[in-house]
């Protein structure tokens, strides 16, 4: 018997890196999937995998899937809504999808400032007020993924710190709004992990490293699957105590 | 196949509470149990509840407020079943006091059970836990993250617990090993059960740390011990997790 049988879970962000391990943990113990992304080849790719009769992590599990744009909060309404068509319930919100670059700060412009603020404030507060009257009927729960750079400051990251910043403390707020009701709201805060957003970060050639020592650690990254056995264990019923948490999972990173 | 076999976890408080509910469920998924309680009376009802359901454990009765018993009781853990591969910090004392009402003789009893005797529980332990790369999961409390009247002491201590877990984890960062701390809220426990309320509270200072939701109980902290301490939580290192139904989050 698997943890999220008879559960229904959607996820952004499942083309790749966290989102499309936790699609595939969270199929692997049961659960049916919605994944979303804008990456329509890579969320196809993560949905054979799941579908694949194989032997491989998730296979023979259940997923269908939504080619989605969060940073138009009309289509995080219309993904939600295309969930509960579909699948009759929605027990699991997991917000996964987000961008982030390096940029020296009299570098970015306000184009790149206001889409990575569309992508992961926007697209992340839009599929939480989309699903929480699903997540209410269901008496399920949700989970965002902000980062450290939600409570480390760090170099070069400063647009990504305030949007990270800002979905730990929207996940706090929307704990305490929703506290006398049966729901659950959380976020996990994972350090650097070995995704394909983080190779593909473009340093500025004049980079002092020395400001980036904080924020690179000692123990280099963490994998994808560590922070899908994280999300699926939050994401259960085996934490109903677990509320309003931001939980680092970060390899040491914030404990200085 | 269970993420405790072959795994020996060093626990305090086993007697009761988050320190039995814990030594049951790392026994049910293939743990040897070296429990350490005080109450060597509350620790053979744990054993057997262990036993019962076909798993191992052993106690020695310590008082954790003894450096040499720290040590005499690692160093008896390590006789009996080889090595240390989880230390589990979980007992801890609490009581409800005016601050003019605290006595020298509480304050140091709370000091060497809750702070004193983690530290040199965890001084001894380390050499083994690095032996077998393992890992160190110390109960904190909300009362570490938070200001809450008429537990000074506590607070205090707790307080202490949340960074010393951080202090150590960087001491610590480069080596195979985690260590890590819960923060549990209020929880179905004789811990718990036991606060006196003393006379002229003014119980508008307690709601923020009464909160809105039910206690938690000792099997969910429990169930959360085993996520952190097993090789799950392979990437959480130097975390205070709190498990608190929201207390913490305003």
């Amino acid at each position: 018997m698997g943890r999220y049988d008879g559960k229904v879970v959607a996820l952004t962000g499942v083309a790749s890196g966290m989102g499309r391990a936790s699609a595939i943990r969270i199929a692997s113990e049961g659960g049916t999937v919605f994944g979303m992304d804008i990456n329509a080849e890579g969320l196809a790719a993560t949905a054979a995998q799941i579908t694949d009769a194989g032997a491989g992590a998730g296979a023979g599990g259940t997923i269908t899937t939504r080619v989605t744009d969060i940073s138009d909060h009309t289509e995080c309404a219309a993904a939600i809504q295309e969930c509960v068509d579909t699948h009759g319930r929605l027990d699991v919100l997991g917000n996964f999808a987000a961008i982030s670059w390096m940029r020296n700060t009299p570098d970015v412009t306000f184009e790149e400032w206001r889409r990575m603020f569309a992508i992961n404030v926007d697209g992340t507060y839009f599929m939480c007020q989309a699903a929480l009257p699903h997540v209410l009927a269901a008496e399920g729960n949700i989970v965002n993924i902000a980062s450290n750079a939600a409570s480390m400051g760090q170099a070069y990251l400063a647009p990504y710190c305030a949007t990270k910043g800002a979905v730990a403390q929207l996940t706090r707020a929307l704990a305490m709004e929703y506290v006398k009701q049966p729901i659950r709201i959380n976020a996990i805060a994972p350090g650097g992990t070995d995704t394909a957003m983080n190779a593909n970060y473009e340093l500025a050639a004049d980079t002092d490293f020395d400001l980036m020592q904080a924020a690179m650690g000692h123990r280099g990254f963490g994998q994808p699957e560590d922070i899908a056995a994280l999300f699926a264990f939050l994401a259960s019923d085996d934490a109903g105590n677990i509320h309003g948490s931001i939980i680092n999972s970060d390899n040491g990173l914030t404990a200085s | 196949m269970n993420r405790f076999d072959g795994k020996i976890a060093l626990l305090t408080g086993a007697a009761s509470g988050v320190g039995k509910a814990t030594a049951i469920r790392l026994a049910s998924e293939g743990a040897k149990v070296f429990g350490l309680d005080i109450n060597a009376e509350g620790m053979e009802d744990t054993k057997a509840t262990v036993g019962a359901a076909g798993g191992e454990m052993t106690c020695r009765v310590t008082d954790i407020g003894s450096v040499e018993e720290c040590h005499a009781a690692a160093a008896a853990c390590v006789e009996t079943y080889g090595g240390i591969d989880v230390l589990g910090n979980i007992a801890g004392i609490a009581n409800q006091r005016h601050v003019h009402q605290v006595t020298e003789a509480e304050w140091d009893l709370m000091n060497n059970v809750n702070l004193k005797g983690m530290f040199f529980l965890t001084q001894a332990a380390l050499p083994h836990i690095l032996e077998r790369e393992g890992n160190i999961v110390n109960i904190a409390s909300n009362a570490g993250l938070m200001g809450q009247a008429y537990t000074v002491p506590y607070c205090a201590t707790k307080g202490g617990v949340v960074n010393m877990t951080k202090a150590l984890a960087m001491e610590f960062v480069k080596q195979p090993i985690r260590i890590n701390a819960i923060a549990p809220g209020g929880i179905d426990t004789p811990l718990v059960h036991n606060f006196e309320l003393q006379a002229d509270i003014d119980f508008a200072l307690m709601q923020p740390y009464i909160g809105f939701r039910d206690a938690s109980t000792a099997e969910q902290i429990a169930g959360l011990f085993a996520f952190v301490a097993s090789d799950e939580g392979a990437n959480i290192h130097g975390s205070i997790i709190s498990a608190d139904g929201g207390l913490t989050t305003s």
